[in-house]
């Protein structure tokens, strides 16, 4: 999966890294995991952390890159580290929550009831994420489940790992992902069907693809692409657009943010291309109070600039 | 040639849906008139029509208000269906006769 042309202004996508866990790590990480209390795998996680550190100098990079972004200083190596094992950190603990192990976390909700009535009073929500804390937190915490039935849209070609954990641990969830990989109409088809059915429909809105429509943004004092189909969709099937932030917030403490982010997403004609922009923009300075105020939540660790890195 | 007169020329039915393509996407630089039938809606190669899948749902939606047909992913023939606009009208028509 290579994706189509890329032009020579952007970093090489996403999708072209591959994860760097195998299966048989996976499947031992999730044993552990469930077989040890927190603490102490939280504690185990730091060798793990260290051992991508010395060996991924991309990695590295990337993260150096995003915490001098959000913070306006260069960060030391040991920021890097803590960056990293955050990322482990909410990993692991997605497997306590798809487990159904949530008395190990403490976690807080801010939802405020228009979101609930939002979810309630339509017939299908869209819920944008990012690669940015926890998406399981939003899941389990925002009393969404009880307003309507969610749907996770994953690649599970790139998401090999989530998708097995998920299958693993929560097999009903993943047996009703709606697949990203495929291209086509199929995809759409399969949102829209999901949104016809009253459900709630969750993805993550931070990447886009090489061969996807996509709309340039300022975001952290450079410019980003963000995927233009969430706004695309939501205004095409004239559903409320939700974004939601389940930020870590160190020890075991998680706040699950959701906010009703467009009661329904206009795009006239004649406007289409500017107001398919300010909406864009306008999550991406949501997505970056976020970021400022937890850059050790900020999961994308691959060349998300389009201007490269700032100078040091 | 009267053969490739027959293949290139729209029918009745080809020409109405093609108007629907050309609205509901708002087409700015394609007569309705001027889709090839058999030429592929998606994709890249010459002579498509280079519609992506947000177009395949805006489709499905005109679609579905103006036949009341609903296209739907699970069934094969969907996506042979979006192959060129003589498969769309086929694939319409053959959905309303069928009833």
């Amino acid at each position: 999966m290579s994706g189509g042309p890329t032009s020579g202004r952007n970093p090489p996508s996403w999708d072209s890294h591959r994860e760097r866990s195998t299966p048989v790590m996976l499947a031992l990480l999730v044993r552990l995991t469930l077989l040890t209390g927190r603490p102490a795998i939280r504690a185990l996680l730091w060798p793990i952390v260290l051992y991508f550190w010395l060996t991924g100098p991309r990695l590295r990079a990337a993260s150096r890159e995003i915490l001098r972004r959000a913070r306006g200083r260069s960060p030391r190596q040991r920021d890097i580290l803590r960056h990293f094992h955050t990322f482990a950190t909410v990993f692991i603990d997605r497997v306590y929550l798809l487990a159904g192990r949530t008395a190990a976390l403490d976690i807080s909700a801010q939802v405020p009831a228009e979101v609930l009535e939002a979810v309630k009073a339509s017939r299908g929500c869209l819920l944008l994420g990012a690669h940015f804390g926890s998406f399981e937190v939003l899941r389990i915490k925002g009393k969404l489940r009880d307003a309507a039935p969610i749907r996770i849209v994953l690649d599970r070609e790139v998401g090999r790992m989530a998708m097995s954990l998920l299958e693993r641990l929560d097999p009903q969830l993943a047996s009703r992902t709606i697949d990203a990989a495929r291209r086509g109409p199929d995809l759409v088809l399969d949102i829209k069907q999901a949104i016809e059915a009253g459900d709630l429909v969750g993805m993550l809105a931070d990447r886009a693809r090489a061969d996807e429509r996509a709309i340039e943004v300022d975001f952290l004092g450079g410019r980003v692409r963000l995927p233009a189909g969430p706004w695309l969709v939501a205004a095409a099937l004239e559903v409320p657009v939700l974004i939601g932030f389940g930020v870590f917030l160190g020890g075991n403490r998680y706040e699950c943010r959701l906010e009703l982010f467009e009661a329904r997403v206009a795009l006239p004609r004649a406007t289409r291309a500017q107001a398919l922009q300010a909406c864009a923009q306008r999550y991406a300075l949501r997505l970056e109070e976020q970021v400022r105020a937890h850059p050790d939540n900020w999961f994308n660790f691959h060349e998300y600039w389009l201007d490269g890195p700032v100078a040091p | 040639m009267p053969d490739s007169t027959a293949t290139l020329a729209q029918t009745g039915n080809e020409a109405a849906l093609a108007a629907l393509l050309v609205d509901a996407l708002n087409l700015q630089d394609v007569k309705a008139a001027d889709i090839t039938p058999t030429a592929p809606l998606f994709g890249h190669e010459n002579g498509s029509l280079g519609l992506d899948s947000i177009d395949a749902l805006e489709i499905a939606l005109a679609i579905q208000r103006k036949y009341g047909v609903e296209l739907r992913s699970a069934e094969p023939d969907t996506r042979s269906a979006f192959a060129s606009l003589r498969d769309l009208a086929a694939h319409v028509h053959g959905r309303l006769d069928r009833g």
